[in-house]
């Protein structure tokens, strides 16, 4: 007479908390998800295509609205792949500035994920916080570029300009409080019993499933794998800095947690190091007016906010376009592993899966 | 002094009106107030320019007005350039929150039960608003009717509408209908996201039932009584000095049970934003959605006045029965006078509470409530239950 | 040709245009157009649209051309008759619909409606032949346009009559075929009875014809050919993408044309060291050239008693003051490229490093076994599958498509680049078994290249919508994209679109606000 019978929902393409136009696919037993699908492609533009018919300057500017919420870190990796598909060599200056303002976007990368994740999972207040920190160091991106957002910060060689007088200062006055900001994030979080039993033990991923998914960035590290590009393959100015890679082992929502606020922390360190030790010179390597590639292909990663983006790119003999460009996104693939986070377990837990995961939906669609 | 049929029901209506008018106003400055206690604990401001959206922005601000609007409104942004009352500038808001929603287009979606659909909120308002008529907001009249005063002249007017004697039991019986407007509604809405809220709410609440109504027996059980009035005075003046920390114990315990039977953070999963969209009222819109709005924060009053009046003294000025140890002063004594605005205060601090902890702490997990529910609270209040008949059997 | 019947629709908005044309049928009163009763059998006046009595005999074709035109000058297009003989039946409503709805919708500012779907390159061979053996007469086998006529969906917008005006007339509401040209002499938009053009006029004015039609932005001007159009009309693109397995209509919209690419670029150690040998050559033969010159000249210069030439310097590259420096691809040194080889043999096509990366190209029936060997193998070691993606090369011989692999070994901090060049349709195995991270990558490539993969759990679309037309990564797939961008409008100069679209609105009773011109 009774029975039972699964449910099929859809979590998104328009809620609240799938950050985008995530559309997740639910079959639910009652509130256990029995099958997870990721339905993606809903913010497709084309990006890859569409380089194609720009320049390597003009390309640059489509990096910034992959992920919108790093475009800095975007725009640093499409500059370093271009340098390296030519043989750019760029001056340390401009190294040094450009690792300053990523690890500067890095924080605002981590604040919003920190604001938003807690907002999924019902703690309003740190999003508001995360945000006033976030404003200062929108406004140091304001102030070198112009843009807060879609910042296009970088020239393939170097820069356009020197920081604008003030800059520094500017960086330093968010320096000096930044750490307390922190320390205020964790004494609302970090030992909250509800955020505990809400993380703790959520969205299990292992370093083996991790890797063998593809997921990297602070969901790696998270599970025990201390994998990062700005030590494994060291770019820009990060041979020269002093940080630590935080890792943990529990591979669960909570760890990834931890992870990114000590990772906040290593880059508070990171930028200091770069505002004490700027060097003079230059910031633009001396080029031709017109780039022409010979053939060359050319894969390049950097550690994005939320893990490895890899631009790949196919130079064409005297063209000025890229005759292929591919972007290893890192949210595109570290979306993979959501089923594997969520199956068998509660619908509240889809969510913190996909706060946890950090995906930003102009990047996994391009 | 007897009355007549007539005065009776000319008195009754009189009581009910004003009852109706004092939850009904309470409800959307509560709304402000979650508006400006929350923006004030999140750095930021809150509502500040609805005095200006509302009556004319140039009006306000210049300050020439000569009409009435105008000048209420340039008042009100005088006042806001306080820093201590810069809320008056977004006072009004709560005006055209109401505005807005009586407004809104009444959208019953394609599928639903439209009967049921129309109906449940009715029944989770009406039910909300029905208890109050078991609260009583001071033990006897708030004023007496001059003589002139056509039909009802010289009577006294009760701050409570009736005085039953389960009072208790009328209030848990008629709140814990309530839960069937958020059910229905959210099975006739026909859709995914509000079953799933609905089926939350209904377990959650009946859930909660039982450790609320079992903490409420404590102070039943104290003072022998059903009655709001009796029970209000005698948790206040007359419990036995053991009682206290008992009465302590059980106001935690019933708090907690009623921020899951109000679906507050951080038991709101039955609305639960990020999971559920909006959980049970999803569908709903303009009226009907602003009936289940009043129903919950009708609901969030009650069970603050609840609590002021079984844990926190009533309409008397300490909690705890500590009220008892001044009650040595003489009933004379200022202080040993019941008030209706020992209540109100009690009642306003409560539902600042509400906002308070709304603004701080993260949402728990369904499987996480029930746990909470039935392993501790449960078993806790059996044990408060224990203790609380041991300790009227030796007074 | 005699039309038997005439009705008024419901929707008649009262506007006289109808009775100015046929006095004789129409009777505009207060409320509605009636069809006057002394023209009818049954002598009655009203809308006739219940009872649809015939027109009076002797009517039938005298005012034949007079209710023609009365129709097609309604407004509303509620006048409707009934033709017989060997006419087609039911004219005429919806071209003056659509061009109105066109017109309409630019001045309250909407969004120009997509065109109607377009019909076949006009100039295919296939009506060429039915057009000849449809013209006996054409004595001439010269090239000549047979028949032209105007589709639904003009937009009144002059273009065809500027380029073409011995042909084209464009009248308030539409773009006629002009009497003059056609063998029957009538002017219409020849859409129904597709009338033949006179010969020597299509002869003549074929070059102005195919500029209207080409110019026309909503490419509603059609024409068949008969005999071959001269070279210059015939786009490239179009005979290379009617063979693939999709098919872009790239007549309709000039400006969706690709340029395909002429060279593949494949990076690769081999070809970068032929050419720098070439150039080298190219070079030392350059120079041994100019000496033997000089030794001629010098030899001549002596024996004429002048003075000896200057001795040519040789040419030292140019140095370019930049911090610019290519990357040249060397030969493979690193042991990991060097292990591959030996584990593999034959099967390593070629590896070298170039730009500090280690790119080894496999044969695509062994890149399965290959990326087992990089996972597996105790020396590579390679643990996690970074990227996967696909190049097109359509200029390429012997191969279309190059798919590349980026693995990492996270262990010993390395990167490996494999590559496998195929072909258009090969399938290739699913890296998903050996590297489960190739899931989406390889639903991407599929997506967006159209490679197959074979065992593959779940091979289907992923960025696109299931039933997407194409593989957008494809060269030859435009960069523009469907729908709105194909329809290049024109300028509106002399404001004609705007300028019926306000009086019709007006006659409708809208009351439209001109939009300012930008």
């Amino acid at each position: 007479m009774f029975k039972t019978e699964e449910m099929e929902i859809n979590l998104g393409p328009q809620h609240p908390s799938t950050h985008g136009v995530l559309r997740v696919k639910l079959r639910l037993d009652g509130e256990t998800v029995v099958k997870c699908t990721p339905i993606i492609g809903y913010l497709h533009r084309g990006v890859e295509k569409i380089c194609e018919d720009k320049t390597y300057f003009q390309g640059q500017v489509w990096t910034d609205r992959m992920d919108y919420v790093a475009s800095v870190s975007n725009n640093l990796g499409w500059a370093e792949g271009v340098e390296k598909l030519f043989g750019i060599t760029v001056p340390r200056r401009a190294h040094y500035i450009r690792t300053m303002l990523t690890e500067l976007n890095r924080l605002s990368s981590h604040l919003l994920w920190l604001g938003t994740h807690a907002l999924d999972i019902g703690a309003m207040t740190v999003f508001l916080y995360a945000f006033r920190e976030r404003e200062q160091i929108l406004d140091c991106f304001e102030a070198f570029c112009g843009a807060r957002l879609t910042t296009t910060a970088f020239r393939i060689g170097g820069l356009r300009e020197d920081l604008p007088p003030g800059f520094i200062k500017q960086v330093q006055a968010f320096q000096d409080r930044f750490l307390d900001c922190l320390d205020e994030y964790e004494t609302l979080l970090t030992e909250n019993r509800i955020w505990k039993k809400r993380t703790v033990g959520v969205a299990l991923l292992n370093a083996d499933d991790a890797i063998a998914l593809g997921v990297t960035g602070p969901v790696l590290r998270a599970a025990g794998n201390p994998y990062d590009i700005r030590k494994a393959f060291p770019y820009a100015a990060y041979a020269e800095m002093q940080f630590d890679v935080p890792t943990r082992t529990a591979g669960d929502t909570y760890a990834r947690y931890q992870v990114r606020l000590e990772e906040m922390r290593q880059s508070h360190r990171i930028i200091q190091q770069c505002v004490d030790g700027l060097p003079e010179g230059p910031v633009m390597a001396k080029l031709p007016k017109v780039l022409k590639s010979e053939v060359n292909e050319v894969y390049h990663a950097i550690e994005a906010p939320k893990g490895e983006l890899g631009y790949y790119f196919v130079g064409e003999k005297g063209s000025q376009n890229p005759y292929r460009m591919h972007v290893r996104a890192p949210s595109f693939v570290n979306l993979q592993a959501l089923p594997k986070m969520t199956e068998g377990k509660l619908l509240a837990d889809v969510i913190a899966a996909i706060g946890t995961l950090d995906v930003v939906l102009g990047e996994v669609d391009r | 002094m007897p009355m007549t049929l007539t005065q009776l029901v000319v008195m009754a209506l009189l009581q009910i009106v004003l009852l109706l008018a004092f939850v009904m106003m309470l409800v959307p400055l509560i709304t402000f107030a979650e508006r400006k206690v929350i923006a004030y604990v999140q750095v930021r401001l809150g509502a500040t320019r609805t005095a200006g959206g509302l009556w004319g922005a140039q009006a306000g601000r210049t300050h020439k007005s000569r009409t009435l609007t105008g000048g209420l409104n340039g008042l009100m942004w005088y006042l806001g350039r306080v820093p201590m009352l810069s809320i008056f500038r977004g006072l009004p808001v709560f005006i055209a929150d109401a505005v807005k929603l009586l407004t809104k287009e009444d959208i019953v979606p394609e599928g639903a039960d439209k009967a049921v659909f129309i109906l449940s909120p009715a029944i989770s308002v009406i039910s909300a608003f029905t208890v109050f008529s078991a609260v009583a907001f001071a033990p006897g009249a708030l004023f007496t009717f001059p003589a002139w005063f056509p039909i009802v002249g010289g009577l006294p007017f009760n701050a409570f509408l009736t005085d039953i004697n389960v009072g208790l039991l009328f209030i848990l019986g008629i709140s814990s209908v309530g839960v069937y407007g958020i059910v229905l509604g959210a099975w006739a809405s026909n859709s995914k996201y509000p079953l799933l809220g609905g089926l939350r709410s209904a377990a959650q609440i009946i859930s909660y039932e039982v450790p609320l109504t079992l903490s409420l027996l404590v102070p039943v059980i104290l003072t022998g009584s059903l009655n709001f009035n009796e029970m209000a005075r005698r948790t206040a003046t007359e419990v036995h000095w053991l009682a206290i920390p008992l009465l302590f114990v059980g106001f935690f315990i019933y708090t907690t049970c009623a921020f899951a039977e109000t679906n507050r953070v951080p038991f709101d999963l039955a609305e639960a934003e990020t999971e559920l969209v909006s959980g049970f009222h999803t569908e709903y819109t303009g009226m009907k959605f602003s009936f289940y709005f009043l129903a919950e924060y009708a609901n969030m009053i009650l069970v603050s006045a609840l609590a002021a009046g079984f844990f926190l003294g009533g309409h008397y000025l300490l909690p705890f029965g500590f009220q008892t140890f001044l009650m040595k002063a003489g009933e004379t004594a200022w202080f040993n006078q019941p008030s209706i605005l020992f209540f109100l205060g009690k009642v306003l601090f409560l539902l600042f509470v509400f906002i308070w902890v709304r603004a701080t702490l993260p949402r728990y997990r369904y499987d996480q409530l029930m746990h909470v529910g039935w392993k501790y609270l449960i078993p806790y209040t059996l044990v408060l239950i224990f203790v609380a008949a041991l300790i009227r059997y030796i007074a | 040709m005699a039309i038997t019947k005439v009705w008024i629709e419901e929707g008649c908005i009262v506007c006289n245009a109808c009775e100015a044309e046929c006095p004789d049928v129409f009777l505009v009163t207060a409320d509605s157009c009636h069809i006057k009763a002394d023209s009818r059998v049954d002598g009655k006046q009203d809308e006739n649209l219940v009872a649809k009595s015939e027109l009076k005999a002797d009517l039938h074709r005298s005012l034949e051309d007079a209710i023609v035109a009365a129709a097609a000058g309604c407004p509303v297009n509620v006048i409707k008759y009934e033709q017989v003989a060997n006419a087609a039946e039911a004219p005429a409503a919806p071209p003056v619909d659509a061009e109105i709805d066109a017109a309409l919708g630019k001045a309250l500012g909407a969004p120009e409606p997509a065109p109607s779907a377009a019909p076949a390159p006009a100039a295919a061979p296939a009506p060429a032949v039915v057009a000849a053996a449809q013209a006996p007469e054409a004595a001439t086998d010269k090239p000549r346009i047979t028949k032209v006529w105007i589709e639904e969906g003009c937009i009144v917008c002059n273009a065809c009559e500027a380029d073409s005006p011995e042909v084209f007339r464009v009248t308030e509401t539409t773009c006629m075929i002009k009497p003059g040209v056609r063998l029957d002499g009538k002017e219409t938009e020849n859409r129904q009875e597709k009338n033949g053009l006179k010969p020597e006029d299509g002869e003549r004015l074929m070059d102005s014809i195919i500029a209207a039609a080409k110019g026309c932005p909503v490419n509603v001007i059609k024409y068949d050919v008969f005999g071959n159009v001269p070279a210059a009309e015939e786009a490239p693109a179009a005979a290379a993408a009617d063979s693939g397995p999709y098919v872009y209509d790239y007549k309709a919209a000039p400006n969706r044309q690709v340029a395909m690419p002429k060279t593949a670029p494949l990076a690769s150690f081999h070809a970068y060291e032929a050419e720098q040998k070439a150039l080298a050559e190219a070079d030392e033969a350059k120079w041994q050239k100019q000496l033997a010159d000089f030794e001629t000249a010098k030899a001549k210069a002596a024996a004429e008693g002048k003075d000896a030439p200057k001795p040519p310097v040789r040419a030292v590259p140019r140095k370019d003051d930049n911090d610019l420096k290519f990357p040249a691809p060397t030969d493979a040194k690193d042991p990991d490229l060097l292990r591959l080889h030996a584990l593999l043999g034959d099967k390593v096509s070629q590896s070298f490093e170039q730009a500090g990366e280690l790119t080894c190209q496999v044969h695509p029936d062994c890149i399965l076994e290959t990326l087992m060997l990089c996972r597996g193998d105790h020396e590579l070691n390679y643990e996690m599958l970074a990227d996967q993606t696909a190049t097109h090369y359509p200029a390429a011989e012997g191969f279309d498509f190059s798919i590349v692999y980026h693995l990492t070994s996270i262990a010993r901090r390395k990167r490996l680049r494999l590559r496998v060049l195929v072909k258009e349709g090969q399938v290739v195995d699913s890296a998903t078994q050996v590297y489960p991270s190739a899931n989406w990558m390889e639903r991407e490539i599929w997506d967006m290249l159209g490679i197959r993969f074979e065992n593959h759990p779940d091979l289907t679309r992923i960025l696109c919508p299931e039933g997407w037309e194409g593989f957008p990564l494809r060269k030859e797939y435009p960069t523009l994209g469907w729908g709105q961008r194909d329809i290049d409008f024109r300028e509106d100069r002399a404001g004609v679109v705007m300028r019926m679209a306000m009086e019709k609105a007006g006659q409708m009773g809208i009351n439209l606000v001109v939009p300012k011109a930008d």
